[in-house]
């Protein structure tokens, strides 16, 4: 990350190397379009290469700082597509900003992602729909509940129930 | 969404712990994050927990399966990167005109306390967001004379000023979103100035909004505001040494009394960089 810093190509290019399939599969996830996954990936590392210098090791994994990056870049796209207006209580760095608090998980475990598969599978197919709406398409409650035909109360149950079920099975399985 | 006047404890650490996972994937609306914001440093646990959300909304991201990108992607990338690096260094930042996706203001939810917020970042990261295009500064100005005909007969020194001739425009833009929420008049031959707004929402009466000017030695007190019955604001300020003298101008939702330094991050921001003086 350094070297990118340093305005050095083939340093962006061996980033590009190692997580570019990690990129394009979370903006493929988000838009659901070959094209628009790719030009997604691609604003993505630009992004990176222009702004290396707001990341540092102490906020943590350089992956969630990308992925964060993408996924955003991903949403922002789709809601053009869409011709929506922007998500007005989405702020890319306040996302970053929570992602960092992993000091403050004190004694948990952290969650690795094939254990939060199997957590995700014990729950219910709808409180999945619901947190996955809100997180790779980048909805608020009452975007959900138009996209999906519920009501704001339900949406917003579910996810709350949801995580919160996905909270309580980890801290009793891994602490 | 507040239980009117009731301040029980365990509610409102109640209340926050059924909005911070919402909060943590950001589907909270706008009032539901300012909520979160609000009640964040009041409960104790709320910060370990809202951790743990943030956590496992994190690792959302690496559940999704990587998926190889076609060869010409990674050719493409290196080719506008090489492009980009050709030109001279001393180009000038993006174009303001498309404020960019990213709302370039630090807010970390961190267990030091909240008056450890970094303000000065702020400050700086203003330039970045605040857009003072043409096009979108008539509609502002637009609505901002209608409603104010409306005052005219309690403040008619603020259409005045509006209206007249060397008068200078910040706009303070949602930290948020890329809306504007209010515009500070000030003559820079002036003292005062006078922030107008009708953007900003009524709030109880425990609560107020506090101006901020922001420089090199933090925020500075500006005074207390509310929104009249019409959800109006024209606040006369002074400017203390000059709006000049500072890098922006901040607006948060403080107790009723004040505070000397901003206990909750910022509901708007401009940067003084962006008046054209």
């Amino acid at each position: 990350m350094r070297r990118i810093t340093e305005r050095d190509q083939s340093a962006l290019a061996e980033f590009y190397d190692q997580y570019g399939a990690l990129v394009y599969g979370m903006t493929l996830r988000v838009l659901q379009d070959n094209t628009l996954a790719e030009e997604a990936a691609q604003d993505t590392f630009l992004k990176v290469w222009n702004q290396a210098e707001r990341w540092d090791a102490s906020r943590g994994k350089v992956v969630s700082w990308l992925l964060t990056i993408a996924r955003f870049t991903a949403i922002d796209r789709l809601q053009k597509e869409k011709r929506q207006a922007p998500p007005s209580s989405v702020d890319i760095d306040e996302m970053h900003g929570l992602g960092e608090a992993d000091a403050s998980l004190g004694s948990m475990a952290a969650l690795d992602a094939e254990a939060l598969r199997e957590l995700l599978r014990q729950l219910p197919a709808e409180q999945v729909q619901a947190i996955e709406l809100a997180y790779f398409q980048g909805l608020s409650h009452s975007e959900i509940a138009t996209a999906t035909g519920q009501p704001l109360g339900t949406v917003k149950s579910r996810i709350r129930d949801g995580m919160r079920a996905l909270r309580g099975m980890w801290l009793r399985e891994y602490e | 969404m507040t239980t009117g006047n009731q301040t029980k404890y365990t509610s409102e650490c109640d209340e926050l712990s059924a909005l911070l996972p919402a909060y943590a994937l950001g589907a909270s609306s706008p009032e539901e994050a300012a909520r979160v914001r609000e009640l964040i440093t009041r409960c104790p646990d709320a910060e370990q927990e809202l951790a743990q959300y943030a956590h496992l909304t994190g690792m959302l991201a690496e559940t999704v399966t990587p998926v190889t990108p076609p060869p010409s992607l990674r050719a493409s990338l290196l080719a506008k990167v090489a492009a980009e690096s050709a030109p001279s260094e001393a180009s000038a930042p993006p174009a303001p005109a498309t404020a960019p996706a990213e709302k370039v203001i630090p807010f970390p939810v961190q267990a030091a306390p909240r008056r450890a917020f970094p303000w000065r970042i702020v400050a700086a990261a203003a330039v970045a967001i605040v857009v003072l295009s043409n096009v979108y500064w008539a509609a502002s100005l637009n609505a901002a004379q209608e409603w104010l005909a409306s005052l005219e007969q309690q403040q008619g020194d603020v259409v005045t000023l509006l209206s007249a001739d060397g008068v200078q425009r910040l706009v303070l833009s949602s930290t948020t979103g890329e809306q504007a929420l209010a515009v500070v008049l000030w003559s820079p031959d002036q003292e005062t100035a006078t922030l107008v707004t009708n953007q900003l929402p009524p709030l109880s009466d425990d609560l107020t909004y506090q101006l901020w000017l922001i420089g090199d030695a933090g925020p500075v007190s500006a005074g207390l505001f509310r929104t009249n019955d019409a959800q109006q604001v024209a606040y006369a300020f002074d400017t203390l040494d000059g709006l000049t003298s500072y890098a922006a101008v901040g607006i948060s939702v403080e107790p009723a009394s004040g505070s000397t330094a901003p206990t909750t991050d910022p509901l708007a921001v401009g940067a003084v960089d962006a008046l054209d003086v």
